[in-house]
């Protein structure tokens, strides 16, 4: 008897569980409803809003490093996690020439991958993966130094790997590197070293004693306009939280300049 | 010769309880039977249905969200109809929604394209949105070339236009409902 009972009241609150759990998946769904609308207009507004952020900053005409530092903006209930990379620390695989992409991590070495990265359109990064010659191993290696977005390469934010494939030697690259991080040797930080134009590169660089094929070749690089001061095109990638939890995460390209989207990403 | 002890048969206060817990008993297993009822007519309600719908109804407007601008797929349009590009988990999708009036369902295909240049292999066509009578998109766009006048068109080529910065979509409901929504398309074409 008392067996019966037990298993009634077991039955009971299995079925009193399952209502509740439905209850409350249907009251998480209107949740996640509403919170995807309002992450998705917090995300694009803080796109659109960047730019005047940008212009307010202490160097408006260019886009360093230290522009780019991780922030955490409030938005209501929400919380913006904010990191940013700049798509002009990479190479434009697009437009680049086969002397540069030869030089790129992971290619060096395999000219048949060379000639049909010169030779395909490529729209996005993605591409690359459909080529005949590249192999997962590659394009893992690969795909952190490439980009579609923009012409040139920012010096403020290029990585070590983009300034060699621009054919600046290994010398020149860490005088680059030690002059941006500025006295306290840290990348990203308010002291960092900024080149307000490009013919200030070769200025400022001039301190350290460049070779003369040094100053060829920057100054090769900065008079047809492959390495610049400033960048086209900045990826926002945005965590919104609400409290410890995150509702959505977004990737975003778009112009630090204008504001304008050119690749949109949710999770 | 009489035993000792207890005499046979229940005793009046023993027949009460037995009584008791087979009461508490019933009403437990009928509460279960009607909990269970009503558990399983929610599961099956329209409300449920339709907030399963919600969810298809939402991964469409996001793949929308996420279209990319790669020619070689584009963005074509129908009334019930669309396919545009996404790049997901370092795929390139070429993504497919069509209404299916047999099924009642909004379908999905997409298609991970493999090389470049080919047409990429169909994928296999799952519903995600189902309970539906009838879908209508809308891409806004220019609707008298003549004035440059703005308004939502019932196809879209993608040749000729890009890629909408909007597209309207109405789902009327097999109950006769009816949800529409506007996406934004928010990549600069």
């Amino acid at each position: 008897m008392l067996f019966v009972a037990v298993g009634a009241l077991t039955i009971l609150s299995i079925l009193s569980l399952g209502t509740t759990a439905g209850v409350v998946q249907q009251i998480k769904l209107a949740e996640s409803l509403k919170n995807t609308q309002v992450a998705l207009f917090a995300a694009s507004s803080l796109v659109k809003a960047m730019p005047a952020v940008f212009a307010h900053d202490p160097t408006p005409t260019v886009v360093t490093a230290y522009d780019l530092r991780t922030r955490e903006i409030p938005f209501g209930d929400l919380v913006l996690d904010v990191k940013m990379t700049d798509e002009q620390s990479k190479i434009n695989i697009e437009q680049a020439e086969e002397g540069v992409v030869a030089r790129l991590p992971g290619v060096a070495g395999s000219q048949s991958l060379v000639d049909e990265i010169v030779a395909k359109a490529m729209w996005v990064k993605e591409d690359l993966l459909l080529l005949d010659s590249m192999t997962p191993e590659t394009y893992e290696a690969l795909s952190g130094f490439v980009t579609t977005y923009g012409n040139n390469v920012n010096i403020h934010t290029a990585t070590e790997e983009a300034l060699s494939a621009l054919g600046i030697d290994g010398g020149l690259v860490s005088k680059i590197q030690s002059h941006l991080a500025g006295s306290d040797g840290e990348p990203g930080t308010e002291d960092d070293a900024v080149f307000f134009s490009p013919p200030e590169i070769l200025t400022g660089l001039d301190v350290y004693g460049l070779t003369q094929d040094q100053k060829t070749t920057l100054g090769n690089l900065v008079s047809s306009g492959r390495l610049m001061t400033s960048s086209e095109f900045v990826c926002y990638e945005i965590a919104v939280k609400k409290g410890r939890r995150t509702v959505r995460s977004f990737e975003i390209v778009a112009s630090p300049g204008s504001g304008d989207i050119v690749s949109w990403q949710e999770k | 010769m009489r035993r000792c002890g207890r005499p046979n048969g229940f005793t009046f206060v023993e027949t009460m309880i037995v009584l008791a817990l087979f009461s508490i008993i019933s009403m437990a297993i009928l509460s279960s039977f009607t909990t269970g009822m009503r558990v399983w007519r929610w599961a099956t309600s329209p409300k449920v249905a339709y907030g399963r719908a919600a969810l298809g109804f939402e991964r469409l407007c996001t793949e929308l969200r996420r279209a990319v601008n790669y020619p070689p797929i584009g963005f074509w349009g129908e009334m019930d109809s669309v396919t545009f590009a996404n790049v997901f988990n370092g795929k390139i999708l070429n993504i497919t929604y069509r209404l299916d009036q047999d099924q009642g369902a909004v379908i999905r295909q997409a298609s991970a394209l493999t090389s470049l240049g080919d047409e990429a292999a169909e994928g296999p066509a799952r519903p995600v949105i189902r309970s539906v009578k009838n879908v209508r998109l809308g891409y806004y766009g220019v609707i008298e070339p003549r004035t440059r006048q703005m308004g939502f068109l019932d196809a879209w080529n993608y040749s000729r236009s890009g890629i909408p910065p909007y597209v309207r979509l109405t789902v009327t409901w097999t109950n006769d409902n009816v949800s529409e929504t506007l996406v934004p398309i928010l990549i600069q074409y």
